[in-house]
């Protein structure tokens, strides 16, 4: 297939998207990904092995599938960079985008790229977004044609609200559980915000910084007669880190599905009418825990969106 | 940190447990599908596989697939080490002799011996999850021989049960304890909005039928307005009208509960406790210990040791949170007595599991109709002609091209065997660990529409 495709992210929807691309024997693949690999990647990131961690996971990743399929026709490069320093040059580039973010604010950087590219080329170059994410069983699929469907702001009141909507009284004064305690640590005893993390991961200190956080939690939950029998590192780093748990099954569910779309829009099988709308589900989300349930939709545009309305003549 | 910490959050190290001990035979020919589908087991950490091998698969060659030497590629995805043992199709007879295997996975196969299509001796029989693709198309149904149990089917919501209704002594005592006379306006906004709800009930006690509407109405015209005016922006006051419900007995369990006791009783007398799945016949077990605590304690159910997060002063949710787990030991301990009386060997940490998610126990009907019917009677997958075509691919049935499957024939998608692939592996990791809800028992997957259809079969 003669094509150029951006893949976000070599994480776990990252790895199983290069895997679907290359079967598709798609004619360039650029992936981009600013993380290294650790450990507790790999129960999904199956390009990489125990002896990648520490190392980037955007090289790792095209080198896996260079080693295993040498002589390939694919134009594989990868960039170990953050996504938001990159133009809107670099993006023009290619003719989709898929996505395998956890991140939010990225996510809302390309799309404001993709709707820039519209405007600049007065709908010459429309570069379809599809975007996917996982949050353990669960997942979801969005497909973005900027200019003809809504775009990923469009949806954004659907995300659910963070976990950050503690009360500080509640944390300061009245803590009643380990979240709370742990909370109260990583903001007033051992501020995240202030430690150096690039100095921490060159000096290798940042088992120290965790176990210290333990410490202090393991300290602050006695004085306020709080149960630790969960208390353990993992637990603090769930919190630390908002961990969301992730599992081969589904994330290979939702790339094959950002996949699906990417083929059916490069086969033409999307059909736009004449008032320039889409006729199809751009929208799915996906539900492995009771049986497996699954729901397409058409998100409308949203008239007012604060990215994309510029596209529209205004009424 | 453990390599499985991310999926560890999703089931827990029991989960996890089981999945390394599995051993899971595969039937079919080496295709994307059958590599995908071993790829993900063995991310997951299951490490044994027999696979019986057919070598019947015409339509794909080496460039279909990802893995050129799928063996060897699987061993750095799980450093415990893997073993795929390949068996060839004359022997596919030990499959019913000698069964050890936790689940078979039969994908783009047909040829399966007369045991397992007809059931012949379905008391020895694991589960079976048969799969195809086509296209943008594909299909997974299972196949159980016994009704499968699930203690932690975790559901994303459950209302907690309190039991400001219907209090123990210790509960009430406690209660008693709190009087709104003896509190200012501060102190009465660090209680928990379960006291607030318990105290309305009690101010409610001459009513027969308490509703809803009765306690948000006795909130606000009795709670703000006579005991404490200024706490209508309280946190609490709040947090007691949004969760008023959680003060009116919540009997909608009883009725499923009881289906679930009756199940068992009758699943005993069936089996004559000849379960293939230890893990079924323990639940199974459990189920009917609980019939004889619920008869003693007058239908009450274990109280649950943890109680949602509320706004509060710590130190009286401190103290609630004690009163609550002192009667779920009372409780748990009484339980295990009656289990243990039943059976010695149930381990204590299924117990506790079992009494933390009585309300959520799910059972599994199998279908009664044998494989056979279901890869061979027209009749039954009429209505879902999506089936009947992939079906046809999979018999290597002639299929002619219509307007109707016309999209069948339009290109290979490596996804969608990415896809099935997925959602196979998915299946057996709630098979194995008796967590979440599996399918029962067919789903087609639709990639031109984004569509999931599930039926029984």
């Amino acid at each position: 297939m003669n094509c150029s495709v951006l893949i976000l992210g070599a994480g776990g929807l990252g790895c199983e998207i290069l895997k679907n691309l290359v079967m598709c024997k798609i004619s360039s693949i650029h992936i981009i990904d600013m993380d290294t690999i650790e450990l507790t990647n790999l129960n999904r990131q199956f390009l990489f092995s125990d002896e990648d961690i520490g190392k980037p996971k955007a090289t790792t990743a095209i080198k896996y599938i260079e080693t295993h399929f040498p002589n390939i026709p694919i134009r594989l490069i990868p960039l170990v960079c953050d996504l938001t320093t990159l133009n809107i040059e670099f993006y023009e580039q290619f003719d989709f985008i898929i996505s395998g973010l956890d991140a939010i604010k990225p996510r809302r950087f390309i799309n404001e790229i993709i709707i820039q590219i519209v405007c600049k080329s007065t709908f010459e170059k429309v570069i379809p977004f599809i975007d996917g994410g996982t949050e353990g069983l669960k997942g979801h699929v969005k497909t973005i044609l900027p200019g003809f469907t809504a775009c990923w702001e469009c949806s954004i009141n659907t995300l659910p609200k963070g976990q950050d909507t503690l009360p500080m009284c509640t944390i300061i004064n009245n803590p009643r559980n380990l979240k709370h305690v742990i909370e109260y640590v990583i903001t007033i005893i051992y501020p995240l915000d202030s430690i150096k993390w690039d100095d921490v991961f060159a000096d290798d200190k940042s088992d120290k910084i965790y176990q210290n956080i333990l410490d202090a939690s393991f300290t602050r939950a006695k004085e306020f007669n709080i149960d630790t029998s969960e208390l353990n590192l993992a637990y603090v780093m769930g919190v630390i880190k908002r961990i969301i748990p992730s599992v081969s099954t589904m994330n290979a569910m939702i790339a094959a599905n950002t996949c699906n779309e990417f083929l059916k829009i490069y086969h033409d099988m999307i059909e736009i009418t004449d008032s320039g709308t889409i006729q199809a589900n751009n929208f799915t989300i996906l539900n492995g825990a009771e049986g497996c349930f699954s729901y397409s939709f058409q998100y409308e545009r949203l008239k007012n969106c604060s990215a994309c309305s510029k596209l529209y003549p205004q009424t | 940190m453990n390599r499985y910490d991310r999926q560890l959050r999703l089931w827990g190290s029991a989960g996890q447990d089981l999945l390394s001990k599995a051993h899971i035979c595969i039937i079919g020919p080496e295709n994307s599908l059958l590599q995908e589908t071993i790829k993900n087991l063995v991310l997951v950490g299951i490490s044994k596989f027999t696979w019986f091998k057919s070598n019947d698969a015409p339509a794909y060659s080496q460039n279909d697939l990802f893995y050129k030497d799928l063996i060897q590629d699987m061993v750095p995805l799980n450093p415990r080490g893997v073993s795929i043992i390949q068996e060839s199709m004359f022997n596919i007879h030990e499959i019913t002799q000698n069964n050890n295997f936790s689940i078979s996975i039969v994908i783009s196969e047909t040829n399966i011996p007369e045991e397992l299509l007809r059931e012949l001796s379905s008391s020895e029989l694991s589960p079976v999850i048969m799969s195809h693709t086509e296209g943008l198309y594909g299909y997974v149904y299972t196949k159980l021989f016994e009704p499968h149990w699930v203690i932690e089917s975790r559901p994303d919501y459950e209302v907690p049960s309190l039991r400001l209704d219907s209090p123990w002594d210790e509960l009430r005592e406690y209660m008693d304890t709190i009087r709104f006379e003896t509190l200012d306006e501060y102190s009465m906004a660090e209680l928990p909005y379960v006291v607030l709800l318990y105290k309305v009930l009690q101010h409610l006690h001459s009513s027969t039928q308490i509703d809803h509407k009765m306690i948000k109405d006795t909130l606000t015209n009795w709670y703000v307005s006579d005991i404490n005016p200024k706490g209508t922006n309280d946190l609490n006051y709040d947090e007691a009208l949004r969760y008023a419900h959680v003060a009116l007995p919540n009997e909608s369990y009883k009725v499923g509960l009881q289906k679930l006791i009756d199940f068992s009783q009758q699943d005993d007398n069936d089996r004559s406790n000849q379960w293939r799945d230890n893990y079924n016949r323990q639940i199974v077990t459990l189920v009917h210990a609980l019939s004889i605590y619920l008869d003693s304690n007058c239908g009450d159910l274990m109280v649950n040791a943890s109680i949602p997060d509320m706004e509060s002063s710590s130190k009286i949710f401190g103290e609630l949170q004690q009163v609550y787990r002192n009667k779920a030991t009372r409780d748990l301990t009484e339980f295990s007595g009656v289990v243990h009386q039943l059976d010695e060997s149930i381990p204590n940490d299924l117990i506790t599991s079992f009494s933390c998610n009585v309300k959520n126990i799910k059972r599994i009907e199998p279908t009664a109709r044998p494989i056979n019917d279901f890869l061979t009677d027209s009749k039954l997958t009429e209505p879902y002609p999506i089936l009947s075509t992939l079906l046809k691919f999979q018999k290597h049935q002639q299929v002619e091209r219509t307007s109707d499957n016309k999209s069948f024939f339009l290109y290979e998608s490596y996804p969608t065997t990415s896809f099935i692939g997925g959602l196979i592996s998915q299946e057996v990791i709630k098979l194995i660990t008796h967590q979440y809800i599996p399918i029962s028992n067919t789903l087609i997957y639709d990639g031109m529409h984004n569509n999931i259809t599930s039926f029984k079969c």
